[in-house]
């Protein structure tokens, strides 16, 4: 049994140390005590010695035999015990001289933290006082690495930093002080401006008494104490070096790993992770700034688990009382931890109130889950719930979410999915990925609000995929689940009941000569429309040559399919089993001239890049080929090099055509990047086209928008034009056009033009302005930028003219600060759709105020907005 | 005219044993099958390379570009951008934070979704081959100073 | 030891003189005083007596040295510029860079205090900041 001290200085300024631990040595004023019980040290004394008696101590409780009874030493403490560094001047009695006394080092003149008088509106008193904020700033100085530096919480110490905190057992104490006195050389007692390091730990305090034998120590008046994980001030600290257990009142201090800092009435440091706080309130801002500040009854940090837990805790932000809670739970690092999320609440005109106060439990190390009530007063209760779990060959994952009564549909809707994938070995994956929703409009009314739902469909997915250099094999069982009312059922996509891909490459070390083989089967099934197997096999030969800079590669390849088709449609009979076989030549050809201009800083490097791709496939009549997985590849400079026109196998386009292209460069030679680029291409048709896209569906979708088929006249003898242009104009504005000229119509087809304005990640402008001949036509502006005071602006609104109507907008605020941020927007945005019968749908436009506040080093509340601007805004990219 | 023929792929001749370190499955494919047909062969680890290509950051994204009159998205954005850095096979950096950035454009009217699924595998495989050979060409001019 | 202060006290040195009415002796020259187990080199040594009785001892060097052995615990040891010898109250003072050695803990000070019967060791001065003491305490080696 340890002796502990637990001084308290009381009102005369005279120290009494309680011992609540068995009598032991009371270090002020030295009285000896004469009812030493059994357990407690006892005192020897020196029969008819006539000077001060002998204190012998035995604390481990050896008692030796007790003689006379001892006279008490007096000893006095100093009588001035000295101040906090710096001049101390007092003005001189009658002869207006000022006396100054120096203590500790001369500042000579550094600047002193002044109290803050402009105190902004605030219902509260300031949580840390002027004297406390003083002290604060000397305890920031103190700490081995500054963890403000660049007011971002890296949630540890920056790299390269060395602890020395494993030293501790093996460096001395080494103490200095204005005075001591070591009974025994056991029991020291030092006095006046004591200073004391030991490896990281570093104390400073006015008295100080240290056991060696019990290595307690036991500090008084002005206690710094700082270390690499912990800096702390208090007014009387005692510390057992051994177990580095503490126990200290009218404590201010800051945990840099965080960063946290804080003022607390009394603090236990009960082991080196473990310590607890009472009447503590504490904020991860910079000294001298307390925007946020949280007030707790009593705050638990283990740092062995990682986990912060406070009781009774209130949030004062900028003098604001904002939000009480009876517990609160967060993480000092970046492990798991159970305990409650951040609540979500929003409020909108389909959902009314909305509020989701998710539960994260952390069962075990490999599996967790976390538990979504969730209440929208205008449905009712919201039960979801996200298991996962971890072994070491899978990773799954379990969601559901079921509302028993929604008020506004009444019915019962839910949503349920699982994620899982599983690594048999390295190049041997299983990943399953299924979701079913129980309605169409679930994401509409139900999604997370802020993200755009521009799903149309569920896909539920289970593959195996196997790979090896040269070998790939990939199978699935493939369904989607349509949630959009507007796509009638026999229009609904096919499930692939199964998909098995092999693709097989090998090329020949001694000859420039490759030859690959894919092949595949697939079973469409769809229940209003046909269906049936199709075998599809290609075997390819390519003769990639290449000398002093000019490249030609022929490729010639053998596509045979065969369909078993069933299910046949009633108005259009197909025969049961059809083959194509199509040989398809293709020849790529180019090379690049470059040549240097200017000199010195200034010279660039232009490149000449003509490309040649001739193109030949017979025709083949394939009207009666069903469309599995077959549409039109959308026309740009990238596909005028692809060997078909068509995504999928159940079309192969005949061709007889040669495209020709050719891409300037200004290249800056010193960093390769490229400042401007001009691509031109065209196809040059030899022949009519005679496959065409025959889509069921019809050339527009029920809206009367065109659908995006048989883009190319079959009978002109040259494509669209396609030109691209990108440059770098200066350091920070960069622009990208493209169009499309169409020669029949003698007009712009498509065009796009989009001007991007990016300096350092606070200033974003991006122009934008997107045309498709009768598909769509819109302005797009995005932009964040700083007003005032670390302040910023953030807004993105998209028009389009093609429908005269603005489909989205928002606009809103974002405030940076060193430990807390803030976004607020108002969005405009077009969500749930309406169809009557007989009337062509229209989206409804839908309005919505999105906020979020992130506490830096303690939690985050609100939408996810910093994901929305990453995905709204070019260039933006969300602070870690 | 002052003009001269740029081979495709010459790396430095002193730099025939390539080793990528951190890079996904997929740019590691496309690396491969490029380089296939020159002298440059990727190896298994960084000490039999001369030239190690250190992925610091790789993310392919979809945005939404457009929206239709339904406020379903018509237009997409792909944008492929990789950060790296070139080091030789003790570990010292040969040219710090280099960056490749690839963005497609596509209509995809969300409605025949098996086909345009099919289109983003063709042009995403495009995209890698591209980052590839812009690798190589920024390889090419940071390296020739050496 | 607690015996050291009924001991006579042995004096060596190269040469000394005694001055009877002033009460006073000086040894000079590699100067070794023994009283027990407390023994004294320096260069110099004035030894005070007051009615018949050693009153003080004062030992001078550069520096001056001590060594003795205490009833508990390794031998105490040290050095001073001036060391100032009082047998009756067994109480040594070194002034001037004064440093004394415990069982590896080491005691620096422009003034140490050492009382051997209660083995106490004052170093520094109560009221200023002038002659700041420096202590070095060894580790705790395991248990």
């Amino acid at each position: 049994n340890e002796p502990a001290w637990d001084c308290e200085q009381n009102g005369s300024g005279e120290w009494v140390c309680g011992a609540d631990v068995p009598i032991a040595k009371s270090p002020k004023p030295i009285t000896v005590s004469e009812s030493a019980d059994a357990a407690g040290s006892s005192v020897v004394t020196q029969k008819n010695a006539p000077s001060p008696g002998k204190v012998a101590k035995n604390p481990q409780g050896a008692n030796e035999q007790n003689q006379a009874p001892q006279e008490i030493i007096q000893l006095e403490p100093p009588r001035k015990i000295a101040r906090a560094a710096g001049w101390d001047c007092a003005a001189g009695e009658g002869d207006e001289t000022w006396n100054c006394s120096l203590t500790g080092t001369d500042p000579k003149g550094k600047p002193r933290v002044m109290p803050d008088e402009r105190r902004s509106f605030s219902l509260l008193s300031p949580a840390f006082d002027h004297e406390q904020e003083l002290n604060f700033d000397i305890m920031h100085s103190q700490l081995p690495y500054d963890p403000w530096e660049n007011c971002t919480t890296s949630l540890g110490a920056p790299p390269g930093f060395l602890s020395t905190k494993d030293l501790r057992d093996e460096t001395p104490i080494d103490v200095r002080a204005d005075y001591s006195e070591i009974f025994d050389n056991e029991i020291t007692g030092f006095f006046g401006n004591v200073d004391i390091v030991r490896a990281d730990q570093r104390m400073a305090a006015d008295t100080m008494h240290y056991d060696t034998v019990s290595q307690t120590l036991d500090a008084q008046g002005h206690v710094y104490y700082s270390e690499d994980a912990l800096s702390l001030y208090s007014d009387t600290m005692m510390l057992k070096l051994a177990t580095d257990e503490a126990r200290l009142r009218n404590t201010l201090f800051i945990s840099p790993t965080t960063p946290l800092r804080g003022s607390a009435r009394t603090v236990y440091r009960d082991s080196k992770v473990l310590s607890r706080y009472n009447e503590v309130a504490f904020t991860s801002c910079k000294p001298g700034n307390t925007d946020w500040v949280l007030h707790a009854s009593d705050l638990k940090l283990n740092k062995e688990s990682g986990e912060g837990s406070a009781k009774h805790a209130w949030l004062e932000f900028k003098g604001v009382p904002v939000i009480y809670t009876p517990y609160i739970s967060f993480p000092l690092d970046d492990r798991r931890k159970s305990g409650f999320l951040a609540p979500n609440l929003s409020v909108n005109n389909r959902n009314g109130y909305d509020v989701a106060l998710p539960y994260y439990w952390n069962i075990a190390p490999n599996y967790d889950l976390t538990f979504r009530p969730r209440y929208m007063t205008s449905r009712g209760m919201q039960w979801g719930g996200d298991f996962r779990h971890l072994s070491e060959m899978t990773n799954s994952r379990l969601q559901f979410e079921v509302l028993p009564d929604d008020q506004i549909r009444n019915k019962t809707r839910y949503l349920a999915g699982i994620q899982n994938t599983t690594t048999f070995l390295p190049n041997l994956i299983s990943t399953i990925d299924a979701s079913y929703v129980s309605d169409d409009d679930y994401f509409d009314d139900m999604g997370n609000s802020i993200t755009i739902n521009d799903t149309r469909f569920l896909r539920s997915h289970a593959d195996i995929r196997y790979s090896m250099p040269g070998v790939s094999f990939f199978s699935q069982l493939e369904n989607y689940q349509t949630t959009d009312r507007t796509i009638p059922k026999e229009f609904q996509p096919y499930r692939r009941l199964p998909q098995a891909r092999l693709d097989l490459n090998h090329s020949f070390d001694f000859m420039p000569v490759d030859v690959s083989m894919g092949s595949e089967y697939v079973y469409f099934q769809q229940d209003q429309r046909v269906s049936g197997q199709r075998f599809d096999i290609e075997p390819a030969v390519a003769v990639p040559l290449e000398a002093a800079g000019v490249y030609l590669t022929p490729k010639l390849s053998l596509k045979h399919t065969q369909y078993m088709l069933e299910n046949q449609e009633v108005g259009r009979p197909r025969p049961d089993s059809i083959t194509r076989t199509l040989p398809i030549f293709s020849a790529d050809t180019g090379f690049t001239l470059e040549r240097e201009f200017g000199a010195g800083a200034s010279s660039y490097v232009h490149t000449i890049e003509p490309r040649l791709f001739y193109l030949y496939i017979p025709y083949k009549d394939q009207s009666d080929i069903p469309l599995f997985d077959t549409g039109e590849y959308d026309y740009n400079f990238y596909s005028l090099f692809r060997e078909n026109r068509f995504s999928g196998s159940d079309r192969v386009q005949d061709a007889n055509q040669v495209t020709m292209a050719l891409t300037n460069r200004i290249i800056d030679p010193r960093t390769g990047r490229e400042n401007m680029r001009l691509s031109i291409g065209e196809i040059f048709y030899f022949r009519d086209r005679l496959v065409q896209l025959d889509d069921p569906r019809g050339s527009t979708d029920i809206f009367g928008n065109p659908r995006l088929v048989n883009q190319q006249s079959s009978t002109n003898s040259f494509a669209n034009l396609i030109a691209e242009f990108s440059a770098q104009l200066t350091e920070h504005l960069s622009l990208r056009t493209a169009g499309q000229w169409d020669h029949a119509q003698n007009d712009l087809t498509r065009g796009e033009v989009a001007l991007r304005y990016t300096n350092k990640p606070e200033q974003l402008v991006n122009l934008g302005y997107r045309f498709r001949q009768d598909l769509t036509e819109v302005t797009d502006v995005s932009f964040r930028w700083p007003i005032y005071d670390n302040w910023y602006a953030v807004g993105r609104w998209q028009y389009s003219m093609l429908f005269d109507r603005t489909v989205e907008s928002f606009a809103g605020f974002e405030k940076e600060s060193c430990c807390w941020r803030f976004r607020i927007i108002g969005r405009r945005y077009i969500n749930s759709i309406n169809v009557f019968a007989g009337q062509e749908p229209t989206g409804e436009a839908q309005t919505g105020v999105f906020v979020q506040l992130e506490l830096k080093g303690l939690t985050a509340f609100g939408d996810r907005l910093d994901e929305f601007f990453e995905r709204n805004i070019y260039g933006y990219v969300r602070p870690q | 005219c002052g003009y001269r023929l740029q081979g495709t792929v010459d790396l430095p001749d002193n730099i025939n044993k390539v080793y990528l370190q951190g890079a996904s499955g997929s740019l590691r494919d496309h690396f491969t099958r490029t380089l296939r047909s020159s002298p440059v062969r990727i190896v298994e680890s960084a000490g039999q390379a001369e030239l190690v290509i250190n992925t610091l950051n790789e993310k392919l994204d979809r945005r939404v570009l457009s929206l239709s009159s339904i406020g379903k998205a018509n237009e997409f954005e792909l944008n492929y951008k990789l950060e790296y850095e070139l080091l030789d096979n003790q570990g010292a950096v040969l040219a710090r934070n280099q960056s490749v950035e690839i963005i497609r454009e596509y209509y995809n009217d969300q409605e025949a979704v098996i086909a345009q699924a099919n289109e983003e595998k063709v042009i995403i495989n495009e995209m890698y081959k591209q980052a590839v050979r812009s690798i190589l060409d920024l390889a090419r001019t940071q390296l020739h100073k050496y | 030891l607690k015996s050291d202060a009924d001991q006579p006290i042995y004096i060596d040195s190269n040469a000394a003189t005694y001055d009877d009415n002033a009460g006073v002796s000086i040894y000079t020259g590699n100067v070794i005083s023994t009283q027990g187990s407390l023994k004294v080199w320096s260069d110099k040594l004035v030894v005070y007596f007051k009615d018949g009785d050693v009153d003080k001892l004062v030992a001078t060097g550069k520096p001056a040295r001590f060594q003795q052995t205490p009833d508990s615990g390794g031998d105490i040891t040290g050095k001073a510029l001036t060391g100032e010898y009082y047998p009756k109250q067994n109480l040594l003072i070194l002034i001037k860079e004064a440093v004394v050695w415990q069982e590896g803990n080491t005691y620096a000070s422009d003034i140490i205090r050492y009382d051997s019967r209660n083995s106490i060791v004052k170093a520094g001065d109560q009221e200023s900041d002038a002659k700041r003491v420096r202590v070095i305490l060894k580790p705790k080696t395991e248990k």
